[in-house]
């Protein structure tokens, strides 16, 4: 496919895409063939403000490698069929890095589409095929806000696709959920302009969003809204069952404080999971990252501003557990060695296993950025 | 020199590198690093910090007095008596907000003393319906009632608003009482406040003690250390950033317009704007940010600094405050004229670039010579 940057139809980027497949999902050489080995990815900055994004096997981290990049990255996800993993530039960032782990190098840069940049998240579609990511398409309005897209790649050459609407404002994390249709993703409602990088320009009409939407027919199947239109969702997770647990940042007064945990499992609203007041006042109106274990039932959410780390019981609804940790924001659960992940700005990697106390495995002389991910590779 | 200190901190801060160079030398840097971390804590603690929160109890009770003085005979001069009062507390606030971890963080003291920024202008709705309805005004009401209408900032509506702080809404009969009541108790509240958050910052109080001696990590039974504590040093550089960011970016930079999409300016973003005072308030907050950095006769963070071999940097910190100051210095009028005036629209933009300068070298450059590590996610905002 050669076509640069335009965008298609629906039908016909589908179309496309099962084409290319055909070329593209051979069994890649070690995958299936030795036994895989889990690895985490995680951006990260060094003390001058470098950028780098990082890939390493859990077991032996001194055989991980580190690459320099351009823009400060946010969140990783690993290409399902090929030795690849992509970081995605954070807001309000245009490129998406993607590195292959085998030979350690950067082996392409995708640049956003022309007036879009990148909220720092994607994800990919079941098969494989196509890479789904969060836009803002900021050339259509400087002032006021515009609802998101979730920009549509091929996943073997990186070419645009097209575009759907991301069902609100601001989309940040996007998840395909176990039917492998539905793309699942939290519009954090808040409007922002590369023209002023940090600022947030709607928060007195803001309004957040968890939407629902059909991957393959590009439109919106349902929409959920919090409690208070300034909880913005932004991070969620999705377990096996349906259930979508969401991180939620409070751009309220600083002496209110919001349940920031939600979760969502078909019901017909949002509920929050039930906490203590003093358990929500100590995330400081912020959550940084979700994890799920499915088969277990407990979720962990950070919120670095708090420093603290949360285990929620799923099957209760309830909080469980906190752990101060400084500056902590990635969490990831690894499925193979039954354990969570976590890592912060202090640049320690720690461990997690119910009915333990978290464990620091690394200690390096790098700040991890807000998202880890942890896969077997 | 751009600092200077008596022959006694020099002694001082001599002792402190002997000390440093000794322990280098005996292979103990880490300890050595940590007990001058704790001796810069304890002098800023007991000296600096605590006299902040006094000098601020003290102008909080002089604000009550003046106001209770004003109620009793309200006139021209009796009133001018008060609003200056303000003026004087609202200074020292300056000083104490910057210290935005420990006593202040219970039960929202900050927002208590101050409600700001008040983008939808909560305070003046909110105390005009008070006025207007018939509830009680006391202490206990006014303690558990919304924090718009507590502290400094309810203080300047009832005081200098055009309309809402006018004398003759004081020396009419039907109206005068309630408006003084609302007016004396809401300035014994925040003397109350203020006094608590003095003494909760004491010498010998517990939470003096754990800024003192706060490590960067718990120790755990099979020693692996989990990040959890902020050291004090770390700590008081995180909440000076803090307040510098406010001020560029608040204070600063929203008035003139920085921060919105149509990039107009906006008076009533201003800090101060009902009593014209926002500009002496930022000299005020950065006049307070070089006494933690000087810390007069004793160690502040320049020596520390200075006792971690950076003496450039030090140096370079304080002429990029001065630089600030004194641009700020340079603009005559009210804040809210000044934005929308050439001449001092560049000297406040000026004063904006030289805080961006400042901001860099605390964000930037402290940390990678101190060797220690800023809040990172917790300043994301993603």
């Amino acid at each position: 496919m050669k076509q640069q940057n335009n965008d298609r139809t629906r039908r016909q980027f589908l179309g496309l895409a099962a084409l290319s497949s055909m070329t593209l999902l051979l069994p890649l050489s070690g995958h299936g063939q030795t036994e895989r080995t889990p690895w985490c990815f995680s951006a990260c900055n060094d003390s001058s403000g470098k950028h780098f994004v990082a890939a390493w096997p859990l077991e032996a981290p001194h055989k991980g490698f580190k690459v320099v990049v351009p823009l400060r990255a946010h969140d990783s996800v690993l290409h399902p069929i090929r030795s690849q993993v992509l970081f995605f530039s954070r807001r309000p960032g245009r490129d998406i890095y993607c590195v292959d782990y085998q030979s350690q190098r950067l082996v392409h840069t995708l640049q956003a589409k022309a007036g879009h940049h990148f909220y720092g998240h994607g994800c990919f579609s079941a098969d494989g095929k196509l890479l789904f990511t969060t836009e803002n398409p900021f050339h259509l309005s400087r002032s006021n806000g515009h609802e998101g897209v979730i920009g549509i790649y091929d996943s073997v050459d990186y070419q645009r696709l097209g575009e759907m609407p991301s069902g609100g404002i601001g989309p940040h994390q996007l998840k395909m959920m176990p039917d492998q249709n539905t793309l699942v993703v939290a519009n954090g409602g808040i409007f922002t302009h590369p023209a002023l990088p940090r600022e947030k320009l709607n928060l007195d009409s803001m309004q957040s969003s968890l939407a629902y939407i059909d991957a393959s027919e590009g439109k919106l199947i349902e929409r959920y809204f919090p409690q208070d239109p300034q909880m913005s969702i932004r991070h969620l997770d999705c377990g096996a069952q349906n259930q979508v647990v969401m991180g939620v940042q409070y751009q309220g007064p600083a002496f209110e404080s919001r349940p920031l945990v939600l979760s969502h499992k078909g019901e017909d609203q949002l509920h929050a999971l039930v906490a203590n007041k003093s358990i929500w006042q100590s995330h400081a109106q912020y959550i940084a990252s979700v994890a799920i274990d499915g088969q277990r039932e407990i979720a962990l959410t950070s919120a670095p501003r708090g420093g603290v780390v949360d285990c929620w019981d799923l099957k209760l609804g309830k909080h469980k557990q906190q752990f101060n940790i400084r500056d902590a924001a990635g969490l990831s659960f690894n499925s193979k060695q039954q354990k969570f992940m976590i890592s912060n700005g202090r640049g320690q990697i720690l461990q997690w296993r119910p009915d333990e106390r978290p464990q620091v495995l690394q200690q390096e002389a790098f700040q991890w950025d807000n998202h880890l991910t942890s896969a077997l590779i | 020199m751009i600092f200077s200190k008596s022959g006694n901190q020099a002694l001082l801060l001599f002792l402190a590198a002997a000390l440093a160079s000794t322990l280098t030398y005996l292979s103990k840097p880490a300890s050595d690093k940590q007990d001058l971390e704790r001796q810069v804590a304890r002098d800023l603690a007991e000296n600096t910090i605590t006299h902040f929160h006094q000098q601020f109890a003290i102008s909080t009770k002089a604000l009550s007095a003046s106001s209770q003085t004003f109620c009793l005979n309200p006139n021209e001069t009796t009133l001018q008596v008060a609003q200056e009062q303000w003026k004087l507390a609202m200074s020292d606030w300056q000083a104490v907000k910057i210290i935005n971890f420990g006593p202040i963080k219970v039960n929202n003291l900050s927002w208590r003393l101050q409600f700001w920024p008040d983008k939808k202008n909560l305070v003046g709705r909110k105390i005009k319906s008070l006025l207007k309805s018939e509830d009680i005004i006391d202490k206990a009401g006014l303690k558990e009632s919304s924090v718009v209408i507590q502290g400094l900032s309810a203080l300047e509506y009832l005081l200098f608003d055009r309309t809402g702080g006018k004398l003759s809404h004081y020396q009419t009969a039907g109206k005068g009482p309630r408006q003084c009541d609302l007016l004396q108790t809401v300035a014994s509240l925040t003397q109350q406040t203020a006094e608590q958050l003095a003494s909760a910052w004491q010498a010998d109080a517990e939470y003096s003690s754990n800024f003192i001696n706060t490590t960067a990590t718990e120790s755990e039974a099979d020693d692996t250390e989990i990040a959890t504590g902020t050291p004090p040093i770390t700590l008081l550089i995180e909440s000076v950033l803090a307040n510098l960011e406010t001020l560029k970016n608040d204070k600063l930079g929203a008035p003139l317009g920085l921060k919105s999409a149509t990039g107009k300016t906006n008076a009533f973003l201003a800090e101060a704007w009902r009593s014209q005072y926002s500009l002496p308030l930022v000299s005020a907050n950065l006049r307070s940010v070089r006494q933690l950095l000087v810390n007069g006769e004793l160690l502040g963070l320049t020596d520390f600094l200075i006792a971690n071999d950076q003496q450039a940097l030090a140096a370079r910190l304080l002429t990029q405050l001065d630089a600030a100051q004194i641009t700020l210095n340079s603009v005559r009028k009210p804040l809210t004229e000044a934005i929308n005036h050439d001449e001092s629209r560049q000297a406040l933009s000026k004063a904006h670039a030289d805080l961006a300068m400042l901001i860099n070298t605390l964000k930037r450059d402290i940390p990678i010579a101190l060797n220690i590590s800023l809040g990172f996610n917790d300043n994301d905002g993603d």
